[in-house]
């Protein structure tokens, strides 16, 4: 594990769950500039995991300390599995990830150019001005990144980001996250089950069995192809 | 039909203005709940609001013996403590699953529509007083129902150049607003709160027909032609504005002489379904 950058977020002897813990002794350390693929079955706790460390559920036991950029949240992108708002009312692309930025002060030229650089980047330049609603579910994804980007974040958690795309979909929007996470130095959280993907894209892969945490080199699931 | 304006504005002004107003209003709150699929809330809000008018009415609160029995201030506070506390658990409630919340809204309507007839089925003119707040009448609004009209909407305009898109984030996905850390709880309860209000008032006011429709019916319309959110946001209100401004002047008509509160919300109810049918085709 060669990527040091500052650390964001760390874990100390961490129990996660509503009720139960379903994980417990989690030791868990974020730098800048990771890829972190997180996975494990359906049930597991790893939605459970993301929400606590992100300190939206409380933890059971044990502590999370993120780094002070990251205490107001506006350092911080979240990608939902689904937009569920999108199809009730006509909202295109530059509506939808400028709502993203409505909690940070800035200015209306500011915030058009972050959010069009966002766009951009994740190569919805010509869509910006297209209904949510009539994109393609990749499409969709790739408007839920951009939001999230369009905060210049330092930690990126994406729930499920290649839920029911297709293989050669899924590779091209890993490949574009991968490639924003080295241009920006943001680490990238992934909870996913896709290890086809963990094996090309990750620098570092959690892994969950049982009520444990192990932290496991990717080679371990046959990666990584990345360079760190 | 600028002559019909300038004799019955005189004549209705309140009444007239009252509508208008909240033909402005009522379509920003169906926004919010179009947006979070809660359209049936809007119904149900406003019928728990009038289970507490009939509670009211049930205890002689605010009868004045006029034949508009429920003009009283206190009653209209009781009636939008009801339509508050239905905004609020429908609000809350928002976080459980769609079946789930729409078996709640249908609950609340149903009982505040049959426990309010209950009520009042051997009141002497409780009766006639509820079927006057589930039907619509735009006439019986006062001047003091304009100004709460007008303090709504300027309020409502406050809150939109001031949080528009907090709101819209909230109302739309409130799992990412949650994990950017807005107060989302505190939020969903003070839009509870005030669409309560607002409904609780315009049934009051113009009668759940009226309401209902003008909350949802225009944000119906503009979702089949808008191309944005922006969109949306300013022409749902001037539709409703424009077909309540139709409708009144065609309730009017000689050998016509229609209520205006059915008139608007079957005017607004064919546009929208007039715009459905062209968008399917």
């Amino acid at each position: 594990m060669t990527t040091r950058g500052e650390v964001l977020l760390q874990t100390h002897g961490l129990a996660v769950g509503r009720r139960v813990p379903l994980l417990r002794d989690v030791a868990w350390e974020l730098h800048s500039g990771q890829c972190w693929f997180l996975l494990g079955p359906n049930g597991a706790g790893k939605s459970t995991l993301l929400l606590t460390a992100l300190g939206l559920l409380p933890p059971l036991a044990g502590s999370v300390s993120l780094h002070e950029s990251l205490w107001s949240r506006r350092s911080l992108g979240f990608v939902p599995q689904q937009d569920a708002s999108a199809v009730t009312l006509p909202i295109t692309v530059a509506e939808f990830v400028a709502l993203g930025l409505c909690d940070l002060p800035m200015s209306k030229a500011e915030l058009h150019e972050r959010r069009d650089r966002a766009i951009a980047a994740m190569g919805m330049a010509l869509a910006s001005s297209q209904k949510v609603a009539e994109l393609s579910l990749g499409q969709r994804r790739r408007t839920l990144v951009a939001r999230a980007m369009a905060r210049q974040p330092r930690l990126l958690v994406i729930d499920e980001p290649t839920a029911n795309l297709d293989p050669e979909t899924s590779m091209r929007f890993a490949a574009d996250l991968d490639r924003l996470r080295r241009e920006t130095g943001v680490c990238i959280v992934h909870a996913a089950h896709d290890l086809l993907l963990a094996s090309q894209f990750a620098t570092h892969v959690a892994r969950i069995v049982g009520d444990r945490l192990e932290v496991v080199e990717p080679a371990a699931i046959g990666g990584p192809t990345v360079p760190r | 039909m600028m002559d019909w304006l300038g004799e019955t504005m005189g004549l209705f002004f309140a009444a007239y203005g009252t509508a208008l107003a909240l033909a402005l209003l009522l379509p920003w709150l169906g926004v919010l709940l179009v947006l979070r699929q809660r359209v049936f809330t809007a119904a149900a809000v406003a019928q728990s609001a009038a289970f507490g008018f009939a509670v009211g009415l049930y205890f002689g609160i605010g009868d004045d013996h006029s034949g508009h029995g429920h003009d009283g201030p206190l009653l209209l506070l009781l009636g939008a403590s009801f339509g508050v506390f239905a905004g609020m658990f429908s609000m809350q409630r928002l976080r459980t699953a769609a079946a789930g919340l729409e078996s709640w809204s249908a609950v609340l309507f149903l009982l505040g529509s049959s426990g309010s007839m209950l009520l009042l089925s051997n009141s002497p003119h409780g009766m006639q007083d509820i079927q006057r707040l589930q039907l619509s009448s735009l006439l019986g609004a006062t001047p003091l129902d304009l100004a709460i009209a007008v303090a709504l909407l300027a309020a409502t305009l406050v809150a939109g150049i001031w949080c528009g898109p907090r709101i819209l984030l909230v109302a739309s996905d409130e799992g990412v607003a949650q994990v950017l850390g807005l107060p989302v709880r505190a939020w969903r309860t003070t839009l509870g709160v005030f669409i309560g209000l607002c409904l609780s008032f315009a049934i009051h006011a113009t009668g759940l027909l009226f309401a209902f429709g003008c909350t949802v019916l225009p944000v119906l319309f503009v979702r089949e032609v808008a191309p944005s959110l922006r969109a949306v946001l300013w022409l749902a209100p001037s539709v409703s504005v424009a077909t309540v401004g139709l409708a009144l002047w065609l309730a009017q008509l000689e050998g016509l002489d229609l209520p205006p509160g059915q008139t608007a919300v079957a005017v607004q109810a064919a546009v929208v379904a007039l715009a459905m049918a062209m968008r399917r085709r």
